[in-house]
């Protein structure tokens, strides 16, 4: 029950495509989505593989909630190895999705193998082909979910696909359904990409059993309850996550020009307000409204719009298409998007951000490594390190907006200095020789959070089992409230593995702040076989944080990888809460390790392994 | 004295005090508590607030403690653990 006990095995070298039944123990002891999909991986691929050749394997995984009326319920991940980072990647999305596939009745999809020519999987209930591609390999994801809709006389059919980013290789792509809800980090779109896999469709038409019908409702219903009168929820729904940036520019923890700054002087025209401004030109503010996802009554997403009388709608791209395209409605700037394309990359041009997050939607890349990679590509030019022959004559500066938008598009493309900073900032910094102007941890680019004032943001970050994430762990609101790093370890430790059930169950991370984990808890238990409590959920969380972690290690991650880039441990902030301070992990590091029962070489210990089942 | 109360985060949840603004002066007798100046500014929910005397933060168990003195402005942050 909650689990369709099913999943989807499809080899593309074969051309096989088989159901098999899900294996129960491991769904126990993993629940879904990113724990169980990470049980699948490491069961079955090599964590030495490289990433882009056929023996890595995409996995998509629902969760048990997934598809239920559970408040925010639509959840599901790509688990696989990551192209950006060589570790273990499972990114999150919301939309429609996931919850398709669990009603055509799959807890999950294993992608195996590379196809010959493009292919798309087209999944309709039991019924599974796969299809050429050929006429949408080069397409955009926006010309690639109304094609396949007609294609399939499907209407009703949701689509995830890759765009040019995905298909040429860029190691940030990622997999975007439902036309701008993205499986956004490490490069899982690359992945989708090399083996020449354009898009999934799927229509589901079964529906999701719980195995106490009358408990869940009643779950559901004390859960509603909570939610829906949380001031944190209506701020979410008025305001969306670019609420916060007003909050991290006056705290001094808002990256700025690729860190060199925690505060940004340029935010008023690009913050939550900007958005609802009313333009000169029409008279409608860029924010057009809000939206949600499958069961969800928060609606953090935005949909925006760029001025319609700006180049950027107007004329022709460089690739011959009608630029009207961006005059129409599309997801909306959230606080991540929003700081990667505008104080990273010393950017106050609000047109400017709303068109490159577009242009990620519709080509396939996760903007928050897109935007700190441009703003790596930023410095390296200030540095002198990337010249006017390296990018044709574009002034790479920060504060360009121009140049913004012209390195985003060569890097859709993988053309000219974008096939470089496609590379993402790690890789970008290695080959011209400044390594430490690269704003990541295990390859992964930063999230909006300047680790020198949050203490605890700052070990979540060099922990990460993903690379550098904000997601991984909650220590955000402590860190606001204390400059410390004392008792940070613990928490960090904690919100970890209450995050890996939380991301494993089928619902919104957001909501962990909206109610207390034990509703998660009680409609868990209600829905699924066995006894779900909030101890067993830490317990399962821990238990995923060590599976990845020991993915890692196979892979040849070590110690020296749970670290910060040398800019925030040695320059101090400048301004803020923790002006004069730099982050300093060593201390938490050490705690943290103990903590989670592991040696000071970051491996965990055998009873550790033995306690958690592993 | 005289004290500038900031916001920053409040969206449209700032308080009716406030009239739509970021910004507030009020009056209050110091010494004062952070949390005498927080009712002074008719604000009652203090979940998920963040209060910052200059660039210091005011940790939460000193939000009793009378040490307003002299200075000019409080700065609150309303903030919820983001994406």
């Amino acid at each position: 029950m909650a689990w369709q006990n099913n999943l989807l095995r499809v080899n593309l070298s074969t051309g096989s495509c088989n159901s098999e039944a899900l294996n129960r123990d491991w769904a126990q002891a993993y629940l879904g989505q990113r724990g169980l999909g990470s049980k699948y991986l490491v069961e079955e691929v090599d964590p030495t593989v490289d990433p882009l050749s056929p023996e890595n394997k995409l996995i998509i995984a629902t969760g048990p909630l997934t598809a239920t009326t559970a408040p925010t319920g639509g959840r599901s991940s790509a688990v696989t190895k990551g192209a950006l980072t060589g570790a273990i990647a499972a990114s999150n999305t919301g939309g429609m999705f996931g919850a398709e596939l669990k009603m055509a009745g799959y807890d999950l999809l294993i992608i195996e193998g590379r196809a010959e020519q493009p292919v798309y999987l087209w999944i309709r209930d039991d019924q599974v082909e796969i299809r050429p591609a050929d006429r949408l390999w080069g397409q955009s994801v926006w010309e690639t979910e109304p094609w396949l809709r007609r294609e399939l006389q499907e209407p009703q059919a949701k689509i995830a696909s890759i765009g040019r980013a995905g298909e040429v290789g860029i190691k940030f792509a990622c997999i975007v359904n439902d036309m701008d809800r993205a499986y956004g980090r490490s490069g899982v779109g690359a992945v989708m990409g090399s083996k020449h896999l354009k898009a999934i469709a799927v229509r589901g038409t079964r529906g999701v059993r719980v195995a106490d019908p009358q408990a869940f409702r009643d779950a559901v219903r004390t859960t509603m309850a909570v939610l829906q009168p949380s001031p944190v929820r209506q701020r979410f729904t008025s305001r969306g996550t670019h609420n916060m940036m007003d909050v991290t520019n006056q705290f001094g923890s808002l990256p700025t020009r690729n860190c060199r700054d925690v505060q940004f002087e340029g935010v008023e025209a690009i913050n939550a307000d900007a958005v609802r401004v009313p333009r000169r030109s029409d008279g409608k503010p860029s924010l057009q409204g809000n939206k949600a996802c499958f069961a969800c009554t928060i609606g953090c997403g935005r949909v925006a719009t760029i001025d319609p009388t700006s180049p950027l709608a107007n004329g022709e791209d460089p690739q011959g298409g009608d630029r009207g395209r961006y005059k129409l409605p599309s997801g909306g700037l959230e606080y991540e998007t929003a700081f990667a394309f505008g104080p990273m990359c010393g950017i106050d041009d609000l047109d400017a951000i709303n068109y490159v997050n577009f242009l990620c939607n519709e080509q396939s890349m996760d903007p928050i490594s897109l935007g700190v990679s441009i703003a790596a590509a930023m410095e390296l030019f200030a540095e002198g390190a990337i010249t006017l022959t390296d990018t044709d004559g574009l002034e790479l500066s920060f504060g360009n907006a121009e140049a913004l938008v012209r390195a985003a598009e060569l890097t859709a493309f993988g053309e000219g200095i974008g096939a470089d900073i496609g590379l993402g900032a790690a890789r970008l910094c290695d080959k011209y020789g400044r390594p430490e102007l690269s704003m990541t941890v295990k390859g992964q680019e930063f999230p909006g959070y300047d680790p020198r004032a949050l203490k605890g943001m700052a070990l979540a970050y060099a922990t990460s089992n993903r690379g550098c994430c904000h997601m991984r762990a909650r220590p955000l609101l402590h860190d606001f409230a204390n400059v410390t790093t004392e008792g940070k370890a613990e928490l960090v430790k904690s919100t970890q593995d209450l995050a890996g059930a939380i991301d494993s169950s089928g619902i919104c991370m957001f909501t962990n702040v909206m109610f207390p984990a034990e509703h998660l808890a009680q409609m868990l238990d209600a829905a699924c076989e066995g006894d779900w409590d909030l101890e067993r959920m830490q317990n399962t969380g821990e238990r995923i944080w060590n599976l990845e972690r020991q993915f890692n290690l196979a892979a040849g991650f070590t110690r020296a990888d749970d670290c910060l880039p040398e800019r925030t441990t040695r320059e101090p902030a400048r301004g803020g809460a923790a002006d004069g301070q730099v982050a300093d992990i060593t201390q938490m590091l050490t705690e943290y390790y103990s903590l989670r029962g592991w040696d000071q070489e970051g491996v965990p210990l055998r009873e550790t392994l033995a306690r958690l089942e592993l | 004295m005289t004290i500038e109360i900031k916001l920053f985060g409040f969206g449209d949840d700032q308080p009716a005090r406030f009239n739509g603004k970021n910004s507030l002066l009020i009056e209050v007798e110091t010494p004062a508590s952070p949390h005498n100046l927080l009712q002074a500014a008719g604000i009652e929910d203090t979940t998920g607030l963040i209060l910052m005397d200059a660039d210091q933060v005011i940790p939460l168990e000193q939000w009793n403690e009378l040490r307003i003195q002299d200075q000019t402005t409080l700065t609150i942050m309303s903030a919820f653990e983001g994406g």
